[in-house]
């Protein structure tokens, strides 16, 4: 069709560049479970590449195709090409959602997610009512179903929505006594809502370190899940509201704990608006502000060592697809928690492979994010740690199901919680001591 | 398009959802690593086990449907495209492991498990299969007993023909042939394992491998060295075998190849470096390091810049990750490429790079040369801007003058721009056995055979 032909056309050099080596092979998670040449990069570009030849149109086959991928970028990485896949299958994705429109069920969560009243409304609702809805498991943060929900698999294990939002914990400004700068925090969604503990932890540690916190309450979902959908439109709309919310604040930075949340005010932003010169550049200015919480600690506070308290556990740690290669943050972390005294941490084996979850991926394609998964449980086991540390509310909630079902111990926390717990136990032990003498 | 009658009488052999005929699905199997070639296959094929092979030859046999054999698609050469149209039979079902005979030092095995999962397992017994292509991860035992792959690892342990000690193929009509064994000495007259290794799914189709297997060796080291001129390098490599030393890998790269690795190069290589050599060496500790000490002694006599030895396997990878991007940097930095395979005697590999070079400065053309130069592999790879029309007669010009200058040094030259070979003898042999075995022309009716 003509229509699908120009939809893609954009992107014909791009796709032009892939020549079909098939390394990509080498790295895709999903690929290694189904091998199929649909569930890898080549398949897919060659897919593209048919509806620019005019051999193929978009077709709900063409859909299906392009919705198994994680988003993890490893292809990307290793491209001898340098072909950005990751990026051509959401364009894929977004030609699909001109074409054809969005799926049904997407289609109706993201006008929720749109209205920014009716979704906070929502989700503050399932925090007061979750546990009607859940079941508790004896492990922190893990719930079960207790009625079938449409598009989550009952099987899965998922996280309480907070009785409280995190925004609502704080006043919007919280100040320290000598503040010797002002952030912005953008929580993102999963964090507000869900891991409010990991808010918690970030808020407590850069007040240690004498940062002045603002947490805009028109802040709204970064539009990640809506963008690696394909649908750019409502993309955009988020990343406006989110650029106007944050400049209304006077900000020396913008930190946000997640990877994926970092990497959307980081990088999608400013590509978002690549034909919106005055818009391109408000994005860029954010941009610029914008860290993840370990860089930020590590790079430009240069974080505080000399209150940190022993914390005798084994940790290893996972590395988020958007840490490692959307924003390549890795070895900031690894300081972060070789820091702490008393901090045992040992790699596991492909710290950075995707753990499966993959945002909305497991939701639609739980039984293939559940074999990734596996792959990444039986490298935790392996190191034998007491605590997996992460980056990202996604990752955190798919181990924690994996862990669960392989019946192991090990909880799944933030690096920042474990510096918290740090500068707790730092705080008691002086306190201990000023009391001896 | 696949009569519908047809289409039932597969799904009735393999089950309906391992006949593949939908539009989507065709167009991710039309291709392989060759660019440039893409043609629809009528229908994918996924067999389960040897039966069904059979049938499934039987029925395409009686219809003289094609039958392309496809694992999964890392190749070069055009060698499994479905250029006739027909059947992409896909083996990757048949992936198991069979058995591992510590005793006899062999594993047997179906044609679609990945070299890599073959080596892991036999790993736990201190074993390896040596031949390494250099793409582990995706390439399959299949493939590469089909394409007598050569590999990395050659200059000590051979091709991979040399580790094939029998197989179970599927001829044109379904029959179901047996050959070689698990004794050593396993063949009496017409060696037909030999014949069906390399024969590119041409005579049938393979089902199941024996190989031999090999003690791990106890020690592996790894070295990256840098050149200001190839002569150097080439010298420092004849050197090195004439000592004795037999480097489990020899690689070769020119200053094209490591300027168009850009950011993949390995970053201890200097930047006016203009040829490397990647040397691994593997064996009883002691004598390793008796090697490396040698070699090390021979690169310095041979003006060698940079040494660099890997001490993790990290920053081994590295080396060999620069090596593996070699064609596909190339191919991603130039318009249009023609890669060869020119095969000379190991003593003669330096005096090839130099005619290399003459031949691309005669013709102005860049031409790039890397490969396994330990034995006498080398890839010179023609390089040149489609817009400009008079380049193809130069880059015509350099391939007969690199196969001639091959021929010259007693090596043989091979590249898709094959030369017409009909009427000679070899060629009638070829031919006569490919009709004898599948009358029909349905395995892989590529035009190889008849070309020769």
């Amino acid at each position: 069709m003509i229509k699908d032909k120009e939809l893609l056309r954009d992107i014909n050099d791009a796709i032009s560049n892939c020549m079909k080596c098939g390394n990509c092979m080498e790295v895709c998670p999903i690929y290694k479970e189904l091998k199929t040449e649909s569930a890898v990069a080549r398949g897919k570009l060659s897919l593209m590449e048919a509806v620019l030849n005019g051999n193929s149109e978009i077709t709900a086959g063409f859909d299906k195709r392009m919705s198994m991928c994680v988003s993890c970028k490893a292809c990307t990485a290793k491209c001898p090409c340098g072909v950005k896949a990751d990026e051509l299958i959401i364009r894929a994705r977004q030609a699909a959602v001109s074409s054809r429109g969005l799926h049904p069920v997407k289609n109706m969560v993201f006008k929720l997610l749109k209205n920014r009243r009716l979704f906070d409304f929502s989700l503050r609702m399932a925090g007061l009512f979750g546990p009607l809805s859940f079941k508790k498991l004896p492990r922190p943060m893990a719930r079960l179903l207790r009625f079938p929900m449409p598009g989550l698999d009952r099987r899965r294990v998922l996280a309480p929505f907070a009785a409280t939002p995190l925004r609502s914990q704080y006043p919007e400004v919280i100040k320290v006594d000598n503040p010797k700068m002002r952030v912005g925090f953008f929580t993102g969604c999963t964090i507000n809502y869900i891991y409010t503990d990991v808010g918690k932890a970030v808020i407590n540690v850069l007040k240690k370190n004498n940062v002045e916190v603002v947490m805009p309450p028109m802040q709204h979902c970064c539009g990640i899940p809506v963008f690696t959908s394909g649908d750019i439109e409502l993309a955009k709309v988020f990343a406006k509201h989110n650029i106007e919310t944050f400049e209304r604040y006077k900000l020396d930075y913008i930190v946000a704990s997640c990877g994926s949340c970092t990497m959307a005010f980081k990088k999608e932003y400013p590509e978002m608006f690549h034909d919106d010169p005055e818009m391109k550049e408000r994005a860029e200015a954010i941009a610029k502000k914008t860290y993840e919480i370990s860089e930020f600690l590590v790079d430009v506070v240069k974080f505080d060592q000399s209150k940190l308290g022993e914390v005798n556990i084994t940790v290893t740690m996972h590395d988020p697809c958007h840490m490692a290669r959307g924003i390549k943050v890795t070895s900031q972390p690894r300081e972060i928690l070789q820091s702490i005294p008393g901090l045992k941490f040992v790699e596991m084996k492909d710290a950075d492979r995707c753990c499966g979850a993959g945002g909305s991926f497991s939701v639609a394609h739980y039984d293939v994010a559940l074999k990734i998964n596996n792959r990444k449980i039986e490298n935790i086991a392996d190191t034998k740690a007491d605590i997996v540390a992460t980056s990202c509310g996604m990752c955190r909630m798919h181990i924690i199901d994996g862990l669960e079902r392989y019946k192991l111990p090990q909880d799944v926390v933030h690096v920042i919680q474990l510096l918290d717990k740090s500068y707790q136990v730092g705080a008691e032990t002086t306190v201990k001591k000023s009391k001896v003498s | 398009m696949m009569r519908q009658d047809l289409i039932d009488a597969f799904s009735r052999i393999v089950g309906a959802n391992h006949v593949l005929t939908a539009n989507d699905t065709l167009l991710e199997y039309a291709y392989d690593k060759d660019p440039g070639f893409s043609r629809l296959p009528d229908a994918i094929i996924e067999p389960a086990d040897t039966a069904e092979v059979s049938r499934v030859l039987a029925l395409a046999n009686a219809e003289k449907i094609p039958v392309y054999p496809r694992g999964y698609g890392s190749n070069l050469y055009n060698a499994i495209t479905p250029v006739e149209g027909g059947i992409i039979l896909l083996l990757r079902r048949m992936n198991s492991l069979l058995e591992i005979d510590t005793a006899n030092l062999a594993a047997t095995v179906e044609p679609g498990i990945f070299v890599a999962d073959l080596n892991k397992e036999v790993k736990k017994f201190g074993l390896i299969f040596p031949p390494d292509p250099g793409t582990i991860f995706t390439a399959t035992i299949g493939g590469m007993v089909a394409q007598n792959a050569t590999n990395i690892r050659s200059l000590k342990y051979g091709s991979t023909k040399h580790y094939i000690m029998g197989l179970e193929v599927v001829l044109a009509d379904g029959k179901i042939l047996k050959t070689g064994g698990k004794n050593v000495k396993d063949v009496a007259g017409y060696d037909l394992t030999k014949l069906m290794t390399g024969s590119q799914g041409t005579l049938g189709i393979i089902t199941k491998v024996i190989v031999k297997l090999m003690p791990a060796p106890e020690t592996q080291k790894c070295l990256l060295a840098g050149f200001k001129n190839f002569v150097d390098a080439g010298k420092a490599v004849k050197a090195i075998l004439d000592d004795k030393i037999v480097p489990a890998t020899l690689e070769f790269m020119d200053s094209v190849t490591i300027q168009a690795l850009g950011s993949k190069a390995p970053s201890s290589l200097p930047p006016d470096i203009k040829a490397a050599l990647i040397i691994e060496i593997d064996g009883i500790t002691k004598v390793v390091e008796n090697d490396m000490a040698k070699i090390s002694a021979i690169l310095q006599a041979h003006n060698v810049q940079q040494v660099t030895v890997a001490e993790t396997e990290i920053e081994q990878d590295a080396f060999w990750n620069a090596r593996r991007a070699a064609i596909t940097s190339l191919a991603k930095s130039n318009d249009i490429m023609w890669m060869t395979d020119a095969i000379i005697p190991r003593s003669k590999a330096a005096d090839m790079v130099d005619k290399i070079t003459s031949i691309a400065s005669k013709n102005k053309l860049t031409i790039a040369a890397f490969g396994h130069i330990g034995d006498g592999v080398l890839h010179p790879t023609i390089l040149f801007n489609a817009s400009d029309k008079s380049l193809i007669s130069h880059a015509s010009n350099a391939m007969k003058e690199i196969s001639a200058a091959a021929l010259e040094l007693g090596g043989i030259f091979c590249s898709r721009f094959q030369e017409d070979r009909s009427g000679q003898p070899e060629t009638y042999a070829k031919q006569a056995i490919k009709f004898s075995l599948d009358p029909n022309n349905i395995l892989n009716p590529v035009n190889r055979v008849k070309e020769g």
